[in-house]
């Protein structure tokens, strides 16, 4: 594996850490927003509970994948903000307002009418976001975008609003909702004035993860006819059908752990569930990082800046690790079974 | 206006709101370390209380600091995709130790700030010192990003594109430490001179509170000791801008003509036209003095360089005057303050701020954050019309993307709807009098949205 190669893989986990954690605060702003019932006001509280320690500290990834874009691949860093620029100015505004909003609305200062336009504004902007990233990540894997000559040659509205691209879109929200349903059911259980919240997290948690099912056959079908390459590399490489059928499993074993009520067996087997996917995505997309035109080394400028990135992301793991093991510890109930 | 005209306005707007909130990141984490760490050793109340308030501060800052820094890291692309793509490789590295070091700022930041009562007073403590350096250790490193700006090194250009890229030697261009240490000390002194304001406006109406004296008392150190070794910094930074970036200080100085034994200008307004800086007290033999430490160093003007290559004269003059101009002011008001502490000292009395000392310092609250502002107006519109110096122009370095009146719009609204609302919070929370700290807050947030529940 070359180093261009090594840091594709490396781009894929920094993507795959940032959709299981930030990818739970979002989700835990799209359930913020469909909160209903009696208790919703509870859930939205039990929810900016479990994500005010974390969120900065989640959102870091990524910056963390942008910086890895442009300092190991600016040329596809350049082509995907030319070719992209809507969606990610949309996607951007969202993070902002998610966090400025989340932000101000969990200080006590703020007077409670303005508290829940905040409010409004965080679940809002979380629906939006996650929308945005699938879509980017769709039209990436779609194969509309056209360089010539590492030149953007299409429209700036057109590849991105494909059928594909939007599928994708409200796939990645669907996902993120379901994993931070899984995650809430746990935080419910860590205070007794929180427990009658397990059910609502649990039934959120079923219909997220059926909606997740079927969003991602809309998506296989609709790749079929309007992202081929990346359908063709999906499905006839050899680790293919396994990575596909462990998608499988781990989806149904989750659902059956909720109906079971065996909370962290499913919240492992959900966590599986979305990195064998985001897996697999990464396995079809490569050696592309725009398909068909940008391949990782034909991005790659200079090794020399890679492998020292490769080798600060080595030693600075060293510290970093401890450190979000500690956060998680004190914060968040970390148990696995 | 052209797309580049809104390119450049956007990124500078995005910048200089930026820079408002990655400054207080830097300072106030240090001012609130200090304060628990008197609270460790004395026990009294009041420094955890002021530990607690500024933690506050802290958090809703920071969170503003963190999004439109992360604007920044997207705008990079969004608007000036060709720098990116000639300048990734070379100037990336220190962003990806940067985002190591934000990374590690934010993990202790969420224990410092949720921690107080569930974490020893060892680690919290740590914490804070983490949260302090780690905030400190960001803007070092950003900051390189700029000196390679103004003094790119590192590869060889080649048809265009750089070759033989040395990350390391990019890493440390020449004036990077001079560059650094000047950014660094600017946002100690801004932040401490902006909240020693802030606490001598409430020590004025309450006399007695011990909390605004303490607060004051940090302020002042912090942001005093950086303003007093701001001006030697300063002398470091321009006689490496004279050396280094010839063009740049002779538009700061408003000097067109080259000469030896080149007088300083005070003011006055640089005229392209006649070549003149008309109306400037002339301190004769001052700018080879300081540029140079020399009264007959010849001084190079911008006469020696092609007009179309010229900077905004007047714009980077004007800034750098008010920068200097601030600049001093801040050291002259930190020695008169520190000078009345020694007295009443030598007098074995007990140090009192006086009605004159708290006007002085609520005079001085902006004073800071407007150097700060206006130096970095100087580095950057003098360093124009390259994005990288003698390198690549700003103009070619824009997206080739239509309509940037749009997305300028969208984010210009987004920052004014920030700083609105940011600037309510916190004089919201300042005016609020005693403090509940983050667990109390929770569970009386608890009470408060079971009452909404019932109701």
């Amino acid at each position: 594996m070359s180093t261009a190669d090594v840091l594709g893989w490396v781009l894929l986990a920094a993507i795959l850490i940032y959709s299981l954690l930030g990818g739970a605060d979002f989700g835990g702003g799209v359930l913020s927003a469909l909160a209903f019932g009696q208790n919703k006001n509870e859930q939205r509280l039990l929810i900016r509970q479990a994500i005010g320690p974390v969120w900065e500290a989640n959102h870091v990834w990524l910056i963390l994948i942008v910086v890895l874009l442009f300092t190991c691949f600016p040329p596809a860093f350049a082509a995907l903000s030319i070719s992209l620029f809507i969606p990610i100015l949309i996607f951007l505004v969202s993070v902002v307002l998610r966090g400025a909003a989340f932000a101000f609305y969990t200080s006590d200062y703020a007077s409670p009418t303005i508290q829940k336009y905040w409010q409004l504004v965080f679940a809002l902007a979380s629906i939006i976001a996650p929308l945005m990233l699938g879509i980017i990540i769709g039209t990436v894997s779609s194969g509309r975008l056209r360089f010539v000559n590492g030149t953007f040659t299409g429209s700036y509205w057109q590849p991105w609003l494909g059928l594909f691209p939007i599928i994708t879109g409200l796939h990645t929200v669907a996902l993120f909702a379901y994993i931070a349903a899984v995650y809430l059911i746990i935080e419910a259980q860590s205070l007794d004035e929180q427990k009658h919240l397990i059910v609502v997290f649990r039934r959120v948690a079923l219909l997220c993860s059926i909606a997740v099912f079927v969003l991602a056959l809309f998506a296989i079908i609709l790749a079929w006819a309007e992202a081929p390459i990346f359908f063709i590399q999906l499905v006839t490489q050899a680790w293919s059908i396994p990575l596909l059928l462990g998608i499988l499993a781990a989806a149904i074993f989750a659902f059956s752990a909720l109906l079971r009520n065996k909370f962290y067996l499913a919240r492992l087997a959900a966590v599986l569930q979305i990195a064998l996917l985001v897996i697999s995505w990464g396995a079809a997309q490569a050696p592309y990082l725009i398909m068909p035109d940008i391949t990782l080394t034909a991005a790659s400028y200079t090794t020399v800046t890679q492998t020292m990135v490769l080798w600060a992301l080595g030693l600075g793991s060293i510290i970093l690790v401890p450190s979000i093991y500690l956060l998680m510890r004190i914060f968040k109930n970390i148990k696995i079974i | 206006m052209t797309d580049l005209m809104y390119a450049r306005w956007l990124m500078g707007l995005t910048l200089a709101f930026h820079i408002t909130f990655a400054a207080i990141g830097v300072a106030l984490p240090l001012m609130m370390t200090i304060a628990e760490w008197r609270w460790l050793r004395s026990g009294k109340a009041v420094y955890r209380e002021l530990a607690q308030k500024w933690s506050k501060g802290v958090a809703i800052l920071f969170a503003v600091g963190a999004v439109t820094g992360t604007v920044i890291s997207f705008e990079l692309g969004l608007l000036w995709p060709r720098f990116m793509d000639f300048a990734g490789p070379l100037i990336g590295f220190p962003f990806s130790l940067e985002g190591f070091a934000f990374f590690i700022e934010a993990i202790f930041l969420g224990i410092y700030l949720y921690g107080w009562e569930r974490v020893s007073r060892q680690l919290h403590f740590f914490s804070g010192i983490i949260i302090a350096l780690s905030s400190a250790l960001s803007g070092f490193l950003v900051t390189l990003t700029n000196a390679w700006m103004n003094n790119p090194v590192g590869f060889a250009l080649i048809d265009g594109k750089p070759h033989n890229i040395s990350p390391i030697v990019a890493m440390f261009p020449p004036g990077f430490a001079e560059e650094v240490i000047h950014v660094l000390l600017s946002c100690y002194a801004a932040v401490g001179f902006a909240v020693a304001g802030i606490h001598a406006f409430y020590l004025w109406r309450q006399p007695s509170s011990t909390f605004h004296r303490t607060a004051l008392l940090i302020a002042i150190g912090v942001g005093g000791i950086a303003a007093l070794l701001q001006p030697i910094s300063g002398d470091f930074s321009a006689r490496h801008v004279a050396t280094n970036q010839p063009r740049k200080l002779a538009a700061i100085e408003g000097h067109y003509l080259t000469t030896n034994a080149a007088p300083l200008h005070i003011g006055g307004i640089p005229d392209d036209d006649t070549m003149t800086t008309p109306y400037a007290l002339k301190i004769p033999y001052g700018l080879s003095l300081l540029a140079f430490h020399d009264p007959h160093a010849k001084v190079l003007g911008l006469e020696e360089f092609p007009r179309h290559t010229w900077p905004n004269t007047l714009l980077v003059h004007l800034a750098f005057q008010i920068m200097v101009g601030l600049g001093f002011l801040m050291a002259f008001v930190v020695l008169l303050i520190y000078a009345a502490m020694l007295r009443t000292r030598w007098r074995k009395q007990e140090f009192v701020f006086n009605h004159t000392l708290l006007a002085i310092i609520m005079l001085c609250t902006p004073i800071g954050y407007i150097a700060l502002e206006t130096g970095w107006l100087v580095t950057e519109w003098g360093r124009q019309p390259y994005t990288i110096m003698n390198t690549m122009l700003t103009s070619a370095a824009v997206t080739p993307m239509p309509n940037l009146a749009t997305p300028f719009w969208v984010i210009i609204s987004l920052f004014a709807l920030l700083g609105v609302s940011v600037t309510i919070l916190l004089s919201r929370m300042i005016h609020k009098g005693s403090q509940p700290t983050m667990a109390t807050m929770t569970s009386s947030a608890i009470t408060s949205e079971q009452s909404n529940v019932h109701c």
